[in-house]
């Protein structure tokens, strides 16, 4: 079959590898007919995240049609139209249990190496690095969907790839992270990156009653689509002015409720710390660059909460833990925890309450993902967000090989 | 951690969402233990009640040795020792105590052994990692995985070699017991 492969920093091709096969009796084999690439596969993609190896498969956010299924899974058959969420879950440890999907404790075989960095081990990913499990991703004409009797959604007639395809994970990322802003009425809340998965955090965080959400970036066809198709009502390029004024000046001074780094380890500022993040970040001093999360620290009001799900990869420098204790923030973070939120948002789409696909600004068949990267990586050509098709969506019989022929 | 009479003690533990009389069952059939224990190959258990286990380095060296139940107590404790005419005089021991807020059972596992001299002490220490923690550790998350999942996770990593999906890392010189991830 043919799959996405990382061969090195900013070297990703298209190439014929062995097809996926039944390794466990919960497993199902997907054949993709939409994937996306997502903001934090550039992370993998500029060899950020330890543990890829030349050869990976690449992505996470992946949907299709159910070909095989293991002997354990009685609930999916072949031919079910499902989207897959990216981390996964067993449904039977103590973690999966309590709803903390993204922390599944069976889930990783390789949770030795994430424990050495991080302590203790998070779920395994589709095609985010060794370190979480060693999965094959899902830019790929097939995927194999470990646990497929817990994580995969079907999906109902009437709504095409592009309005569920984010179920996989932004539209819940985004949604997880304005949940954990207990928004109550009126509030205000801010939102550093106006990427797919801001866009979605503004969007849940109007859905969920906030009265303002500010929009935070530096292009501006970004900030439009977040104002125009997201529900922002306000919108700062911080490349123009002053985060922390324009937020005060918004806000009467306060701050916003609560603020919501939607941006992660390679955050970007055009100031003096960027550049010595940057050092740090080249000769691993640290290995993330934080200035969204210390942006948004020091404006968040008195009391607030700071919501976290750009994705970090291990340690950050100049971490304002002073303004944290002495100001009673709060610091919420994680994976999402995607499960827990299939079923409630596809409702919400259902009703028309949110059409995802507004995120959608290129659509290019999968072998030319080299291009898409390069596309989302250097926001050329206004893109926002890039959509994978595979033969199968555009109506051609892909002849599967027998299993284990490969 | 190595005592000063050379004796080998490694400890590690796990919390299974499983009562505890279920686990020590899976854990007193012996012929259980190599399906999630990487190094050991076989253990078979005579009628007396005596066992007779045979264990694989990563170098492929072989030991084999025959051990006594000291301790049997359903649900709690089981505990064993190697015949003191065993090649490598070892020991184990494993604790089985109901994890707070219905969360389960921990599952305590000490295993220590008395490497003699020379020769045969190099070819014991090959039987372990450079972190035999690590290895227990790893042990007993796939004793986790078979009783909370029904199976051993396995990634494609796990299988495939050479360019591919997603490749092995490092530490994959390990024979492939059946039914184990590599880890």
């Amino acid at each position: 079959m043919k799959a996405n492969c990382w061969y090195g920093k900013r070297d990703v091709r298209v190439e014929d590898v062995p097809d996926p096969q039944i390794l466990n009796a919960r497993d199902a084999i997907v054949q993709v007919t939409s994937t996306a690439i997502c903001g934090s596969d550039l992370h993998l993609y500029n060899a950020f995240i330890p543990t890829l190896e030349r050869g990976d498969i690449l992505g996470h956010e992946f949907m299709g049609e159910v070909v095989e299924v293991g002997a354990g899974v009685t609930n999916l058959k072949v031919g079910d139209r499902v989207v897959v969420p990216f981390p996964i879950a067993c449904g039977a440890c103590t973690a999966c249990s309590e709803g903390s999907w993204s922390l599944c404790e069976n889930s990783n075989p390789n949770a030795w190496m994430a424990e050495k960095l991080w302590g203790h081990s998070p779920a395994g990913l589709f095609g985010y690095s060794h370190m979480l499990g060693g999965y094959a991703g899902g830019q790929a004409e097939y995927a194999r969907v470990p646990f497929a009797d817990v994580g995969p959604l079907k999906i109902p007639e009437g709504l095409t790839d592009e309005q569920v395809l984010f179920l996989s994970d932004i539209f819940p990322t985004g949604y997880m992270g304005a949940e954990m802003c207990s928004i109550t009425r009126g509030d205000v809340i801010a939102v550093w990156g106006a990427g797919p998965v801001g866009q979605f955090a503004i969007a849940s965080a109007k859905m969920l009653g906030a009265e303002r959400v500010v929009a935070i970036d530096r292009f501006p066809y970004r900030l439009r689509l977040a104002e125009q198709k997201a529900g922002a009502t306000d919108t700062i390029n911080y490349e123009e002015t002053d985060v922390y004024d324009a937020l005060m000046e918004l806000t009467g001074g306060r701050g916003p409720d609560a603020c919501i780094d939607a941006v992660g380890m390679e955050a970007h500022a055009p100031n003096f710390m960027y550049g010595m993040d940057r050092v740090k970040q080249s000769i691993m001093l640290e290995t993330d660059r934080p200035l969204a999360l210390r942006q948004a620290i020091r404006a968040c009001k008195n009391g607030g909460t700071i919501s976290v799900i750009g994705v970090y990869g291990g340690f950050i420098d100049q971490f304002p833990m002073g303004a944290i204790v002495n100001r009673s923030l709060t610091l919420k973070s994680g994976q999402c925890h995607v499960h827990r939120y299939l079923k409630p948002l596809l409702e919400r789409i259902q009703k028309g309450e949110i059409d995802p696909s507004f995120v959608v600004t290129h659509t290019l068949p999968l072998e030319e993902a080299a291009r898409g990267y390069d596309m989302f990586v250097n926001k050329t050509d206004d893109c926002e967000k890039v959509v994978l098709k595979t033969s199968s969506a555009f109506g051609k019989q892909v002849k599967r090989p027998t299993p284990g022929q490969a | 951690m190595r005592g000063r009479d050379r004796t080998v003690t490694v400890k590690t533990s796990v919390t299974i969402r499983r009562e505890a009389q279920e686990v020590y069952r899976f854990w007193r059939d012996f012929s259980n233990l190599p399906r999630f224990m990487q190094r050991i190959e076989s253990v078979t258990v005579n009628a007396a009640g005596r066992s007779h286990w045979c264990a694989r380095g990563p170098a492929g060296a072989k030991v084999e040795w025959e051990a006594d139940i000291v301790t049997d107590r359903p649900g709690d404790r089981i505990s064993w020792r190697s015949r003191e005419d065993a090649t490598i005089v070892n020991h184990g021991a494993v604790l089985f105590r109901p994890a707070s807020r219905g969360r389960g059972t921990e599952v305590h596992l000490t295993v220590g052994f008395e490497p003699p001299g020379g020769a045969i002490a190099a070819k014991i220490l090959r039987l372990f990692d450079a972190v035999p923690e690590q290895q227990l550790k790893n042990d007993l998350r796939r004793l986790k995985q078979i009783l909370e999942t029904g199976e051993i996770t396995r990634s494609d990593a796990s299988i495939h070699r050479g360019t591919h999906s997603a490749r092995p890392p490092a530490m994959k010189e390990l024979p492939n017991v059946e039914g184990t991830v590599q880890s």
